[in-house]
């Protein structure tokens, strides 16, 4: 107690240094905690469901088709549930619900899913009940599963919904059960769930390739991953033997199923981002720590003789220790609880830059364990960095530094020394976050000036998810579809409008088979296989593709007219090299009509600018191939953002009970794309910032220490006849010599570490020594600056003043 | 008639403190010739550091004039003040005051170094000061390994080393023992008698008797001046 009194006492006698190092670990004590609530709700925290670390995917795979990811058909899924290692496992899709009634139509996502779900979750309904095997037979009446919020918001909380009958997609569907509040899956965005219900035909081999759904298993205990992967081979190979018509197909594309766990595969592309930038808060942490114990150490250095009179007094060294030490933990505690608030408002601002769109990355708030963990973090860092300069301070035999008749002693030179290390170490972390954060802004600048094949600058685009109980023929969405385009096309200010089923970076896209008669595949080749899209003909202009042969689908091309297709320029250069492809044939899949290839685009990217799939994609006119699930697409004369109201409209006149949902512009799709490239370069380039801060102040805080401890050797010196300008090189040459060693250990630490770095940069190379120059000179001239401040104080010294010190 | 190395007319140097006036010099007149061996006594606080801070261009008089080889030294800029204390005065300190950092030799070579003088003639220089004081076998020590008279006598070589017009030593034995005391007035001496100028202040009377004349202070003002009888 009485050691923390005068701990307080002594801080109190020095505001500036209290004030410095308590905000100093309040930055890097609050960032920690936010980036680290951020990894462990993204990367560690388990799923709300019981045991979700037994959870794991299992996917069909086609790795020498290009396409290392794909669903599961429902015979895949039958197949592998009876897998022995697993326990459960559940078949889903999403749906998209129209939810109609008394209020404003609204979309819905939905999930249709096998009552297994459930029970592979171990979920139960917080009111009535989840899906039993009976919800899923095919003549079952329609039920719905609700998800908490959308009973909480749509329906006002009523308990009595269960058993009652809501309107999804123009049919009555009775609500059979809503779960709990914190229960989600696959996210929360997720509003319902309905029963999937396999037809016969459905659960039959010839819908093995069909695979627009997703499987989930629960291992039994004691179950491995590796072992479920060799009884997933097993099955393989036995639908091979079994099937001789696929076996071929099966070889060439390298076709099997795979399982990853569920967490493990949610997070993989974002995993490493985020240990690289806590490596980066931490490494900041570590030079806050630095910077504080640098400043502990200049005080108990100035106190080396009040600490010799006490040890004289008879205290022993373990008390002077622990005086030293309440002082180093007061402060480190004080700077924990500042740093709370900090974390709070780091995880606020975080979710501004983007955090919701990482996977998982909903839901982040300040884990209480967490917080915990970094103080904890922090008071051992207060332990060590504290005990540092107790026990150098008291080391020292008291006699010694009472014969001290001012200048320095050993303890001030060995601390000093120490502190310079510290220094050195905080220039080389503070180097190492900076080069890592240009690098990373250079690549992201470069990959905003990817062309996507597309003019993504005033563009507005909505979609529709056309119900089959009312859209239950191709004529309907065909004759939808064209009112809709007409009355876009007529609305003042769009300059050109146009439709398709998967659009760019608007997560519909699909992908199939297809074959040629003018294709002669080389023996082994696998099977064709390319993104199919559906498109109508104002979408070339209203996207502003590149045209670069041929023709685009006109209004002539219709479902009774000669089938056409248009193709990018990947599929030319892949089996039509040198070739004229204009009048070549292609079939979806191995039957069907044969189209004439009429014209070739340039590739357009789908996903994210990055991506380099080489992957074919052929168009198909939407006349003759129209799908239910439409993207509206309208060039804007102005402000796209501002059409919104008329795209609403256009849909609404010609269907009043169909919702709009998801209207946004392509610039905000494609942000949105970026933003797992663009949050952590917000967040580097932060942090580095904070570096070479702490950098800076380490820099300062060593140099006006020694410029005080030398002020007699400087009034000596200038005595001699050294001038101002002398001195002033003194204190200079010092700071360039821990500047320079810093910046030399940064880039070497840099260089260590630069394939690392290199995972995550896009056609920039991470030793790029432009930007390893710029980083050393940007934070040698930070450093430096730093160094100004006390070289002019050490020309300010008068001599007399500091000869008279003795 | 030659001209005194130093002249000091009517200097008189006041502190202002928190609005307290201290007159630490009033209206002192001197004269040191070259080669003079010169004392400054008076008890603590008479204003003796003050004297020989003025005459070694760390201090400015309040009030009256100073001439230092032939040239008042009136209005020079800081960095002509720098390179007079550099070229013209020697300085021993009572704490000796070497820098801890560095070793005996470089102690003795800093004068020179800021002289821009070239580092064969350097050496040259240093070692001819070392050897002067007896400490030429300890050139690559570093103060701390050295005992308080032989800081002291590094300390003098190098006030030495750059050949200053004249050696200024305030109370230069003060933090000696009087075996060391002793040895530092004897060193002090045969520098005398090799043609040095030395200006010493000193307390103690005994040492007083050293110099060819002595100055007493009281109060900021010379008292008396008085002349060794030489045996
Ligand atoms: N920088 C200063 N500010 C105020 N007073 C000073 C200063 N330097 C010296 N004095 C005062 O001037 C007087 C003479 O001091 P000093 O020359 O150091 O005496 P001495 O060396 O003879 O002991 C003393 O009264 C001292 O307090
Ligand atoms: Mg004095």
């Amino acid at each position: 107690m009485n050691d923390i009194r005068f701990a307080l006492r002594q801080l109190a006698k020095a505001p500036g240094f209290a004030v410095i190092a308590v905000l100093t670990l309040a930055l890097c004590i609050g960032a920690n905690s936010a980036i680290f609530s951020v990894i462990h709700a993204i990367l560690l925290k388990p799923y709300p469901w019981p045991g979700s670390d037994r959870l794991a995917y299992v996917y069909n795979t086609y790795p020498k088709m290009g396409l290392p990811n794909a669903g599961d058909s429902i015979p895949d899924y039958l197949d592998r549930r009876g897998i022995t290692g697993v326990a459960d496992s559940a078949l889903y899709t999403r749906v998209s619900l129209n939810l109609t009634g008394d209020a404003e139509p609204e979309m819905i996502t939905g999930m249709r899913a096998t009552p297994s779900l459930f029970s592979t979750l171990q979920s139960a309904a917080a009111l009535g009940r989840v899906f039993n095997e009976d919800d899923a037979k095919p003549d079952a009446p329609a039920t719905v599963v609700l998800s908490h919020a959308l009973w909480k918001n749509r329906f006002a909380s009523d308990p009595s919904i269960v058993g009652r009958a809501v309107r999804l997609n123009d049919r009555p569907v009775t609500v059979v059960g809503v779960m709990a509040e914190d229960f989600y899956f696959p996210s929360p965005r997720t509003q319902a769930w309905v029963p999937f219900a396999f037809t016969p035909a459905q659960r039959g081999d010839n819908e093995r390739g069909t695979e627009y759904s997703q499987m989930i298993v629960r291992l039994k205990p004691g179950a491995s991953m590796e072992g479920v992967q060799l009884e997933l081979d097993l099955v393989q190979a036995r639908n091979a033997e079994r099937l001789p018509g696929s076996r071929d197909f099966w070889k060439t594309s390298g076709f099997d199923g795979r399982i990853a766990g569920f967490l493990e595969q949610n997070v993989q592309n974002v995993r490493g981002m985020l240990w690289l930038i806590q490596a980066g808060v931490a490494a900041a942490l570590l030079i806050g720590c630095a910077n504080v114990a640098g400043l502990l150490l200049a005080r108990a250095v100035g106190r080396e003789k009040e600490l010799a009179i006490r040890t004289a007094l008879g205290a022993s060294r373990l008390r002077v220790v622990r005086m030293l030490l309440t002082e180093s933990l007061v402060l480190f505690l004080a700077g924990g609880l500042l740093g709370l608030f900090v974390a709070i408002w780091s995880i606020d601002a975080l979710q501004g830059v983007g955090l919701s769109t990482l996977p998982r990355g909903f839901g982040v708030r300040l884990d209480p364990s967490v917080f915990g963990f970094t103080l904890a973090c922090a008071a051992a860092a207060g332990m060590v960095f504290g005990a540092m300069p107790a026990w150098s301070a008291s080391r020292d035999n008291p006699s010694a530094s009472l014969k001290e008749a001012g200048g320095r002693g050993s303890a001030g030179r060995r601390t000093q020394r120490l502190r310079a290390a510290l220094v050195v170490a905080e220039i080389a972390l503070a180097v190492m976050l900076v080069a890592t954060a240009g690098l990373l802004i250079k690549s992201f600048d470069r990959l905003q000036r990817v062309d996507p094949g597309f003019v993504p600058a005033g563009m507005i685009t909505a979609q529709v998810a056309l119900p089959p109980a009312r859209y239950d023929s191709p004529e309907r969405i065909v004759a939808f579809h064209d009112a809709v385009v007409a009355r876009l096309g007529s609305t003042s200010g769009i300059l050109s409008a146009g439709a398709t089923d998967s659009l760019p970076f608007s997560g519909l896209d699909s992908s199939g088979s297809y074959s040629s008669p003018d294709i002669v595949l080389p023996p082994g080749a696998p099977e064709p296989h390319a993104m199919i899209r559906s498109a109508d003909p104002g979408y070339l202009r209203a996207l502003r593709l590149t045209l670069l042969q041929g023709r685009w689908f006109g209004d002539t091309d219709t479902a009774a007219t000669q089938p056409v297709v248009v193709v990018d320029r990947v599929l030319v250069d892949r089996y039509w090299k040198g070739q004229d492809p204009i009048g070549k044939r292609i079939q979806r899949g191995n039957g069907g009509k044969l189209a004439v290839v009429v014209g070739v685009v340039a590739k357009v990217k789908f996903r994210t600018l990055e991506e380099s799939s080489d992957k074919e994609a052929i168009y198909f006119p939407l006349s003759q191939l129209p799908q239910p699930m439409l993207m509206f697409v309208a060039r804007a004369q102005g402000d796209p953002a501002a059409l919104a109201a008329s795209v609403r409209e256009a849909v609404r006149a010609v269907d009043p009970n169909q919702p709009v949902f998801d209207v946004r512009t392509m610039a905000q799709r494609m942000d949105d794309a970026a933003q797992p490239r663009r949050a952590p370069v917000i967040l580097l380039s932060v942090f580095g910032g904070l570096a070479a801060i702490l950098a800076m102040l380490g820099v300062y805080g060593v140099l006006a220490y020694s410029v005080a401890q030398r002020t007699s050797e400087f009034g000596v010196r200038m005595a001699l006849g050294a001038s101002r300008s002398d001195i002033a090189a003194l204190v200079l040459k010092a700071g360039l010599l821990l500047v320079s060693l810093g910046i030399a250990a940064g880039l070497a630490g840099y260089l260590a570490l630069s394939r690392l770095v290199q995972t995550l940069l896009y056609a920039t190379p991470s030793t790029d020594p432009a930007m390893l120059a710029s980083a050393s000179v940007a934070l040698g001239l930070v450093a430096l600056g730093a160094c100004l401040l006390p070289a002019l104080r050490a020309t300010r010294v008068e001599p007399l003043a500091a000869l008279r010190q003795d | 008639m030659p001209q005194p190395l130093l002249k000091l007319d009517n200097v008189t140097k006041v502190f202002l403190t928190d609005e307290v006036e201290t007159h630490a010099l009033s209206g002192i007149h001197l004269q040191i010739e070259k080669g003079e061996y010169v004392a400054i006594a008076g008890p603590s606080g008479c204003g003796k550091s003050t004297l020989l801070s003025i005459l070694g261009l760390l201090d400015t008089p309040t009030d009256g004039t100073y001439v230092l080889n032939e040239r008042p030294v009136q209005g020079l800029t800081p960095a002509e003040r720098a390179r007079i204390r550099n070229r013209e005065i020697g300085f021993i300190f009572q704490s000796f005051n070497l820098i801890g950092d560095l070793t005996v030799y470089e102690n003795v070579e800093l004068p020179l170094t800021y002289r821009g003088m070239p580092s064969s003639d350097r050496k040259q220089r240093v070692e001819e000061a070392l050897e002067k004081v007896g400490m030429g076998h300890r050139a690559k020590h570093v103060p701390s390994q050295l005992s308080g008279g032989q800081q002291q006598r590094v300390a003098v070589a190098r006030a030495l080393a750059g050949q200053p017009a004249v050696l200024l030593a305030d109370e230069p034995t003060g933090n000696l023992d009087s075996k060391n005391g002793d040895a530092v007035m004897e060193l002090l001496q045969s520098l005398h008698r090799t043609g040095s100028t030395i200006l010493m202040v000193t307390h103690d009377t005994r040492f007083a008797r050293h110099a060819d004349r002595t100055v007493h202070l009281f109060d900021g003002r010379v008292v008396e001046e008085s002349v060794e009888s030489k045996e």
